[in-house]
């Protein structure tokens, strides 16, 4: 007798700071780079079924080639990308329009003296399958250039992130939250874990409905053990040749909310968890010629 | 028998700074009112108002049914910030507002933007900038402008007419 197999819902999401339009650069990449984004792009969505496709260092001219690129496939785009005074936005989110659909979107920030300071984008999606909302909150931090490793401002801007998304679960009934970025912290710096309350502890965030599951602490380390390991392989997300003691850091993140890892209808397929290695990407982000420096991220949530 | 009085005092403690923080979050809204109360010689008011919104919802079916012709339309609840009349009728919602448990946190959103208020200090200056929008300076004009209309059409009705033979 041949048996069925239910296969499950299943949503993909893909991060990447394409590097197309770096803070003080906007729209000067090369045809080359804005050519091999979309090669890229292109793999993640046929090689690893991505469904939502969360990029930042973009512009609204690179939106513009991206929606071209796109035009007749089954994605629509969100453009996150605009001028706040001094603050740019650069974040833009290709979803698969029969997915999904926008509800809303916000740019979250507080002003704790005079000036705000701005913590993320909130973009509220219906999924149409089921009807729930999910909530993405797409980040982009200020490089360590402009903001040190673990100084206030960045605890701060966790914190911040922390208070809006536990308004939006507890008052807004959103369970299904997902913050996803490039944080220019590890998992390990205080902004990530005492401001935005994100444990690798998976055991402890089942018990503990308030704080966030981070999988990106299993992906700091080459996941290739020596000998076995090439010698090619990166050990985290963002290679930075200047490092004298660690080039590769994971400073791109996806976290989750607890429900995803403890009584939600949809749930964190850890095994989909994964950095986007591809050899000859990686020889280009090793080049000096490139300007590449990030290697996209991916995770999957499944529902029975 | 386990002793549960540590953890009955931290409930009660937490009950109490809540209790302090919504009274410290109603009296910078009330000093708000007050103000723009004061500042259209008591024409409009300020303060929280619910509200809804139709979320449309897409249809699972391919061939929908009735039902799901009529569940399309789905009105979500929410609470706003308002500039209303001067007995606190008719609001026009300036910004969205919500509120934890505890008083703080607390956001405001307007503009794009939602602002997260942790503290006292925080929460004012974000109506500050609120106070400081287009939308709202317009929603109090049009306060003003209302109440003068309907107040000038009374005083017009309760005039005697011209044409009466009254003498």
């Amino acid at each position: 007798m041949q048996q069925v197999v239910q296969k499950n819902e299943k949503i993909t999401f893909a991060w990447w700071n394409t590097s197309l339009s770096p803070y003080t650069k906007e729209g000067k990449a090369t045809g080359e780079h804005k050519d091999y984004v979309l090669r890229i792009l292109v793999q993640l969505i046929t090689a690893k079924d991505v469904d939502v496709l969360c990029l930042c260092e973009v512009s609204e001219f690179d939106i513009a080639f991206i929606v071209e690129n796109l035009a007749g496939t089954a994605f629509s785009i969100y453009d996150g990308t605009y001028r706040q005074g001094k603050k740019k936005f650069d974040i833009c989110v290709i979803y698969k329009s029969e997915l999904l659909e926008i509800l809303r979107s916000e740019v979250i920030s507080k002003i704790p003296i005079s000036k705000a300071i701005y913590a993320g984008q909130e973009v509220i999606f219906n999924i149409r399958s089921t009807q729930e909302t999910l909530a993405l909150y797409l980040v982009h931090w200020s490089s360590r250039i402009y903001e040190y490793e673990d100084s206030p401002k960045k605890i701060i801007l966790g914190n911040i992130l922390r208070e809006a998304i536990m308004l939006s679960i507890e008052e807004g009934g959103i369970e299904n939250v997902i913050v996803l970025g490039d944080f220019n912290d590890e998992p390990f710096n205080k902004s990530i874990t005492d401001g935005l309350g994100a444990s690798r502890d998976v055991t402890l965030v089942k018990k503990t409905p308030r704080l966030f599951y981070n999988p990106f602490w299993r992906h700091m380390a080459n996941n290739k053990l020596h000998p076995e390991d090439q010698g090619l392989e990166g050990c985290g997300t963002y290679y930075y040749k200047g490092d004298e003691s660690n080039r590769w850091k994971t400073f791109d993140q996806m976290i989750f909310s607890s429900s995803f890892v403890r009584n939600g209808k949809w749930f964190l397929n850890e095994s989909k968890t994964e950095i986007f290695y591809d050899l000859e990407f990686l020889n280009y982000i090793y080049s000096s010629k490139s300007k590449f420096d990030h290697l996209p991220i991916l995770s999957s949530i499944e529902r029975f | 028998m386990r002793d549960f009085k540590e953890s009955l005092l931290v409930g009660i403690n937490a009950a109490k700074i809540a209790e302090n923080n919504r009274e410290e979050i109603d009296s910078v809204l009330k000093n708000i009112n007050d103000q723009i109360y004061d500042y259209s010689s008591n024409k409009a008011t300020f303060g929280v108002r619910r509200f809804s919104r139709e979320e449309v919802q897409a249809t699972k079916n391919i061939f929908p049914t009735v039902g799901d012709l009529f569940n399309s339309k789905k009105y979500v609840w929410y609470d706003g910030l308002a500039i209303s009349d001067c007995n606190g009728g008719n609001p026009i919602e300036i910004a969205k507002w919500s509120k934890s448990d505890g008083g703080y946190p607390c956001t405001i959103s307007f503009g794009g933007e939602k602002y997260v208020c942790g503290k006292k200090a925080e929460l004012e200056n974000a109506l500050s900038t609120l106070l400081q929008e287009v939308k709202t300076g317009e929603a109090i004009l049009e306060k003003i402008r209302m109440y003068d209309e309907s107040h000038l059409s009374e005083i017009q009705d309760d005039k005697p007419n011209n044409n009466d033979d009254s003498d």
